[in-house]
């Protein structure tokens, strides 16, 4: 039904895009696309995951993109895109729709006759059998998409550091039993008195209990205190570790996570993605985090000066805060 | 030299992107070099020569089932052009590079990829740009940089920069990849298996005669390192660590100057660092607030310590000096000089540690061994604050006891060991009579394959008229090798009844376990060495991993914690549901796939893949 409408809008949108140079359609095509190719083979460019792009908003871009590219050499490329994203999506009958269009509308086109494919076929009948695979599969397991990762206004926690506050919230929508811990850790004073216990380019860590005054910090950061709970099974998400997420420390033990220790990125680290559970976001102080990174180091990345988390506050329905400074 | 770049340009885009045009003859294949599909070694920085027949063609690639050729010129145009744009001192260009540049910006013209002038023109900065423009100019005149070269270059790029993201943005990950991840660590087993514990053997075996246990001490070289005497030392130490409780200077010894005390620590700075305590290491870090007269240096917190060291150091020079005396009393000496006195008597290495002996340092022990019984370490040693001497009391080298000595320690190893070489043994057995059992059954079978392989063989000899019997050979291996997939399947099928009556004619007992899910080893239980229960060690032994058809039976599997042989049989293996796969294990086993469909995408674009993607042939070293 959808690609009916699609159809419509080419035809209705046709003298529009006349006024748009290929240039133009390319340029907007370009941008619509979420990811770049090729840039390098390193573990630095560890890609997120797709659970984390919000493929409605990327497909509407699209959509608009292939509208304004009717008639144009762009056109079966932005087709070809928004088939894919749409499979990202989920909507494979859509995918499915785009590509056969492509098909029948550009039989002449590269995508159907250049064979650059798996084992000289073409890209285009690569892309139908697995888009056929994938609706075979999807009508024999039928199950609900991974939710978007959303960051909830009801709950608010101040994170008051001897260098300054620090307010985070929380994605209990993707991460709801380390959100639950992690309050109900706040809630028993766990985190009372804590320190930073290391601090790098890329993360500080807090939270463990075992650096609290007269206790040796475990440098694996389990926060395995006495006092400290169990740890838990990983919530992983669409949720990267981009600056600014909170995320729970892995038990160095075992396959879980630490359900205690957690740290704050400072730096986009996807290398982190499927190690650790991103749980909270800091929404204000982050102008703190970068302070605290500013302060000088000791052996094994420890503040030379002590940092002291003095206690965290939770609050429900709080307004929410701004944080300018975050990026 | 550039040649008047327009007509150049145009020559060069029409030999590289062109593929109809251009089909001509193939080279003759080179077999591969050690340097990959090529034969030329593509990472040596490329030289820029003119060459000398610029029509010459220096190597061939297929596209779109076609043979395209690189001519001498357009090669030294593309490299050029490269060095100009991306050369850098310490990164040269090189062959491979050229080479991927090229086949990558032919592989996104063929898809119809390639950035128009008119789409160039639209975007050009120089255009947009006319400040920015000037600047480039003018840079580009030092660098022998023309327009035409920084267009086309643009372009190039423009287009390959396109199919790289085409192939980014068209990742399928496919939810049968992403089960297959899930589904490897969730399928559901079953299994029936037999049991051999080593606890059949050994009663029988706790009767074992003294020539039992000779033999077992005389055969089992691992029992006989296990019970080995190992080298032990007595010796005398005198030593002092001046941080220590309790130790003095003696009185009327002079106190060093600043001077010399600074100088004593700048001698033994890495050593002396070690020794600021650990909660006055954050006030060498002071922060930007911190009031300049409380800042410290190593030095100044490690003062007083130095010059307690240099005083009584002296003391452990004298001492040294007296206790080398012959028939000195260490004792006597350490008392003298008011040091603290310390003897171990015959510790082997671990024993000397506990003895005290760590104070010393890990080498103490090998320095104390290598002397001879009476002398002395030669100069004053320190270890961290501890200095000290010693002098070398007795000596016992490692040796092998008597059957005597260690008789009585023997009978539990003999019995353990024994007990499991036996149900090991008796394990084997089981599974060598099987596989007679599976030979038997399966040989009408098999040996009917193996005719029908000949025969198909002699037919394929005879058409290609070989009769030497060396070739009719080799043809025949080839015919019953790809018949090893068939005979796997026919073993197969009898593995499961033959086990049935091996088990039954050995009298032994078939247990069945549950249905249960495999259970990774990284789990706290796992890394335990507590015995497991037999279901346990089931669930956990990877060789059920292996099992993948109902009927397959395992090689014996050892237990050593429970001291048991298992041979395990599987009786169904179960897929588990994608339903039952939670949303964390979805994007989990997504992302992994992702990731490898991102690294394959990326890939793509590199020298040896793109190179052995084009079956690219480079017809010789010209230009090396």
């Amino acid at each position: 039904m959808r690609h009916i409408i699609l159809a419509a809008l080419l035809l209705v949108a046709a003298p529009i895009h006349a006024q748009k140079s290929l240039a133009d359609c390319w340029k907007e095509v370009e941008n619509a696309l979420p990811r770049r190719g090729a840039a390098s083979l390193t573990s630095a460019t560890t890609p997120q995951p797709s659970a984390g792009f919000d493929w409605a908003k990327i497909n509407d871009r699209m959509t608009e993109a292939m509208i304004n590219a009717a008639d144009t050499p762009a056109e079966p490329w932005a087709t070809w895109y928004l088939a894919h994203f749409k499979l990202e999506a989920g909507e494979i009958d859509e995918a499915q729709n785009l590509l056969v269009s492509i098909q029948q509308r550009f039989s002449k086109h590269p995508l159907n006759v250049a064979r650059l494919g798996k084992n000289g076929r073409t890209l285009m009948q690569d892309a139908l059998d697995d888009v056929a695979q994938e609706l075979a599969f999807r009508a024999k397991n039928p199950r609900k998409p991974v939710p978007l990762p959303v960051l909830a206004d009801d709950m608010t926690a101040t994170l008051r550091f001897s260098m300054g506050d620090v307010t985070v919230r929380f994605y209990p929508n993707v991460a709801r039993k380390h959100v639950e811990r992690f309050v109900e850790n706040c809630n028993n004073g766990l985190y009372d008195g804590t320190r930073i216990t290391r601090v790098n380019d890329n993360t500080i860590t807090a939270g463990d209990p075992l650096s609290k005054d007269g206790l040796t910090p475990d440098p694996r950061g389990a926060g395995r205190a006495p006092n400290a709970p169990s740890s838990i099974a990983h919530e992983f998400s669409g949720l990267t570790h981009r600056r600014g997420i909170v995320s729970m420390l892995r038990n160095p033990i075992g396959n879980d996570s630490s359900g205690v220790t957690f740290c704050f990125v400072m730096k986009d680290f996807a290398a982190l993605d499927l190690q650790q559970t991103p749980f909270a976001e800091v929404v204000a102080g982050m102008e703190v985090l970068d302070a605290m990174t500013r302060v000088g180091r000791a052996q094994g990345e420890t503040p030379a000066s002590p940092i002291t988390l003095r206690a965290i506050s939770v609050t429900k329905g709080s307004p929410a805060p701004t944080n300018d400074d975050k990026k | 030299m550039m040649r008047p770049n327009g007509i150049f340009v145009s020559l060069l885009l029409a030999a590289v992107t062109l593929a109809q045009d251009s089909v001509k003859p193939p080279l003759p294949p080179r077999p591969p070099g050690p340097a990959g599909p090529a034969g030329a070694a593509p990472f040596q920085p490329a030289r820029l020569e003119k060459p000398a027949d610029p029509a010459k063609v220096r190597a061939t690639y297929e596209l779109e089932g076609a043979t395209v050729q690189i001519t001498e010129g357009a090669y030294f145009d593309a490299l050029s052009m490269l060095q100009k744009m991306e050369g850098r001192s310490g990164s040269p260009v090189t062959d491979g590079r050229v080479y991927e540049h090229m086949l990558a910006y032919a592989e996104a013209s063929a898809l119809g990829l390639a950035v128009t002038d008119e789409e160039f023109a639209a975007t050009d900065p120089m255009k947009r740009n006319p400040a920015l423009a000037e600047q480039l100019r003018k840079r580009w005149e030092q660098e022998g940089i023309t327009e035409d070269v920084y267009a086309r270059y643009q372009k190039e790029t423009a287009t390959v920069q396109r199919a790289k993201d085409l192939f980014a943005n068209s990742m399928r990950v496919k939810s049968t990849d992403v089960f297959d991840g899930y589904a490897k660590d969730h399928y559901t087993y079953k299994l029936d298996y037999v049991v051999f514990p080593a606890s059949d053997h050994t009663t029988v075996l706790a009767n074992a005669s003294d020539d039992d246990l000779r033999k077992f001490w005389d055969d089992d070289r691992t029992v006989q390192n296990m019970m080995r005497v190992p080298m032990s030392i007595s010796a005398e130490f005198i030593w002092l660590d001046p941080t220590a409780p309790g130790s003095k200077v003696a009185e009327g010894t002079r106190k060093p100057s600043y001077d010399e005390t600074l100088a004593y620590y700048n001698r033994n700075k890495d050593r002396l660092n070690a020794l600021i305590p650990p909660q006055r290491r954050p006030e060498l870090y002071p922060t930007d607030k911190a009031d300049p007269s409380k800042l410290v240096t190593p030095f100044s917190i490690l003062r007083e310590t130095i010059e307690k060291e240099m005083m009584m150091s002296g003391a452990v020079r004298e001492a040294l000096a007296d206790a080398g005396a012959p028939g000195a009393d260490m004792k006597a000496v350490a008392e003298k000089r008011g040091l603290q006195y310390h003897r171990v008597d015959r510790v082997d290495r671990p024993g000397f540690a506990t003895a005290g002996g760590n104070r010393y340092g890990v080498q103490a022990f090998s320095a104390l061994f290598n002397l001879n019984p009476g002398m002395m370490l030669p100069d004053v040693s320190v270890e961290g604050r501890v200095q000290w001497i010693a002098r070398l009391v007795e000596k016992d080298q490692a040796r092998l006891p008597e059957f005597a000595e260690v008789k009585g320690k023997l009978g539990p190893i003999y019995v353990e060991n024994t007990s499991m070489k036996m149900a090991t043994q008796r394990a084997n057995d089981v599974r060598k009579a099987l596989d007679e059992e599976v030979a038997r059954a399966a040989k009408p079978e098999i040996d009917a394959l193996l005719a029908a392989a000949d025969a198909e063989a002699d037919r394929e000899a005879k058409e290609r008229n070989i009769t030497e019997p060396k070739e009719v050979e080799v043809i025949r291996t080839r015919a019953r090798t790809l018949r090893n997939a068939a005979i796997a399947d026919i073993q197969r099928k009898h593995m499961s009844k033959s086990f049935d009556a091996v088990v039954a004619a050995k009298g032994l007992k078939l247990e069945t376990s549950e249905p249960f899910g495999f259970e990774p080893p990284r789990t706290e239980r796992e890394v335990s060495n507590t015995p497991k229960s037999r279901q346990d060690f089931i669930k956990s032994a990877y060789q059920v991993r292996d099992l993948r058809e109902p009927g397959q039976v395992t090689a014996p599997m050892v237990d050593p914690q429970g001291k048991t042989i298992y041979i395990a049989r599987l009786v169904e293996r179960l897929e588990p549901n994608y339903a039952d796969m939670t949303d964390s294990e979805l994007v989990y086993f997504r992302t992994i796939a992702e990731r490898t469909a991102h690294y394959q995408s990326n890939y793509r674009w590199y020298y040896y893949e793109i190179s052995k993607r084009r079956n690219l042939v480079i017809a010789g070293a010209q230009g090396k």
